[in-house]
């Protein structure tokens, strides 16, 4: 292992002196430039807050056509990252791409959590936050239920909460969220027992700092970011690249604390002990058992996730016993299937047209 | 036919991918996660430490501070006495010096 180091660091020398250090230099000093461009093009589809909690706020998007499909769609992101990747810039908006559907589109943006957020439980921002934020989109729809849109680990929440209150979900769409976490992606090995121990890092942490979660997520694959440099060296004079580029920047970079005792429970229960997948997960003392979810329900994952392995996410279309259920697997990434460039071509129709279907 | 030259891109592609399949092996390994895992209790641990002694020292500070504050009180109380008994002396010679002068 250490010789094929050795060979490894060789050739890095030599693609260094090859041009790599200057694509590397330009990079590293476009940074600051990169995040202040990000920051003005994240999160601009015209919205009304309709509610807010605590760090929480639920936002109603205006409509874009003139009329609507009378069940809303609420959009949950994971607990940890913000929100705006489903609405990611003017041109590169899930949320846009279904407004324009006639959709009526509801976001959960869960905000950033402080120290008054420590001590919340998982279970609580399942049938309390976002219990609540249905609770607004029915009474502000005026529908006796909502289609529950979740990403990455909004997949699981919405998952869950659609088996504890089956009457206020019209449909759910698991984009990407884990059901089975014993799986080859990287995350389920080095949250394992045997490495990892949460009660001490959340008895001494309290809430999971951002910048811990960032270097997590940015030790998953490092040498990704040569290849965006590479990207970014290449394409610095297209408008219409580096606007995304940006604002993807922005938002890889731009994680939120996870908050401790959610984190507790999620990484034992769900990584360590694979409890959604034996039914031993519970919330509020009720299990969860996805048996039970009988509303249409839309499963989609990507090939190339390393995030959320397509398998993993996959298993939800198998558990469930809905009559109207889907399985959609893309030729993308965790990320690049709700932002990428092909995502205006692939996930958003399919999408879009699942949801209309079934928000009539 | 010459072979068409291998740009940067290229290169770095390549590189890339034979790091990344490195460093996927090495981060999965047992040895690698179990020394990870170490460190990172070993640094928490370090942190419960400093923060409890950091803890004691702010509350052995505030005492301290509180006692300083209990004399500096009591200071300014015997001061204030001080003050008293000697303008009642003032006041006492004053008393005495217009009594011998009448008497």
């Amino acid at each position: 292992m250490a010789a094929r180091m050795d060979d490894l660091l060789e050739q890095w020398a030599a693609l260094w002196g090859a041009g790599m250090a200057q694509v590397w230099r330009s990079y590293t000093a476009a940074q600051d430039a990169i995040r202040a461009t990000g920051r003005t093009l994240v999160g601009q589809t015209p919205a009304r807050l309709v509610h807010a909690e605590g760090s929480l706020r639920l936002l109603r998007y205006l409509p874009q056509t003139e009329t609507q499909r009378p069940v809303p769609v609420l959009c949950v992101p994971s607990l940890i990252n913000h929100y705006y990747v489903m609405d990611l810039a003017p041109e590169r908006s899930l949320a846009g791409a279904l407004l324009r559907r006639g959709l009526d589109v509801y976001m959960l943006d869960w905000g950033v959590a402080t120290a008054a957020d420590r001590a919340r439980p998982l279970d609580a921002y399942i049938t309390g936050l976002l219990g609540r934020c249905v609770e607004v989109a029915r009474r502000e729809s005026g529908s006796e239920s909502v289609a529950l849109l979740g990403y990455c680990m909004g997949g699981m929440m919405a998952a869950a909460y659609t088996v504890l209150a089956p009457d206020r979900v019209a449909a759910l769409v698991n984009l990407a969220g884990p059901v089975n976490y014993h799986d080859d992606g990287i995350y389920s090995v080095w949250t394992r027992p045997e490495y990892l121990d949460v009660d001490l890092l959340v008895d001494t942490l309290g809430n999971i700092p951002a910048e811990l979660l960032n270097f997590t997520f940015h030790m998953v694959r490092p040498s990704d970011e040569l290849l965006r440099a590479l990207d970014y060296w290449e394409r610095r004079d297209d408008p219409a690249f580096t606007r995304i580029f940006a604002a993807m920047q922005l938002w890889t970079r731009d994680p939120t604390p996870f908050p401790g005792e959610a984190f507790r429970k999620y990484v034992k229960d769900l990584y360590q002990r694979n409890a959604l997948m034996d039914g031993t997960f519970t919330i509020d003392g009720q299990p969860i058992d996805l048996a039970r979810i009988t509303a249409p329900t839309l499963t989609i994952a990507a090939r190339r996730d390393h995030i959320a392995p397509w398998e993993s996410v996959a298993v939800l279309h198998e558990r469930i016993s809905s009559a109207d259920r889907q399985l959609i697997v893309l030729e993308s990434g965790h990320i690049g299937m709700v932002v990428g460039s092909d995502a205006g071509t692939q996930l958003w129709p399919q999408l879009g047209a699942w949801l209309a279907q079934r928000s009539s | 036919m010459t072979e068409p030259p291998v740009t940067l891109r290229q290169s770095v592609e390549a590189w890339e991918r034979a790091i990344a399949a490195y460093w996927d092996e090495v981060s999965r390994s047992p040895e690698f996660l179990t020394r990870a895992g170490q460190q990172l209790s070993a640094s928490l641990r370090s942190r419960q430490r400093i923060e409890r002694m950091l803890h004691a020292a702010a509350l052995n500070l505030a005492l301290a501070y509180q006692q300083g504050e209990r004399q500096r009180l009591l200071l300014e109380h015997l001061q204030a006495r001080l003050d008293d008994l000697s303008a009642r002396l003032d006041r006492l010679e004053q008393h005495l010096g217009d009594g011998g002068a009448h008497g």
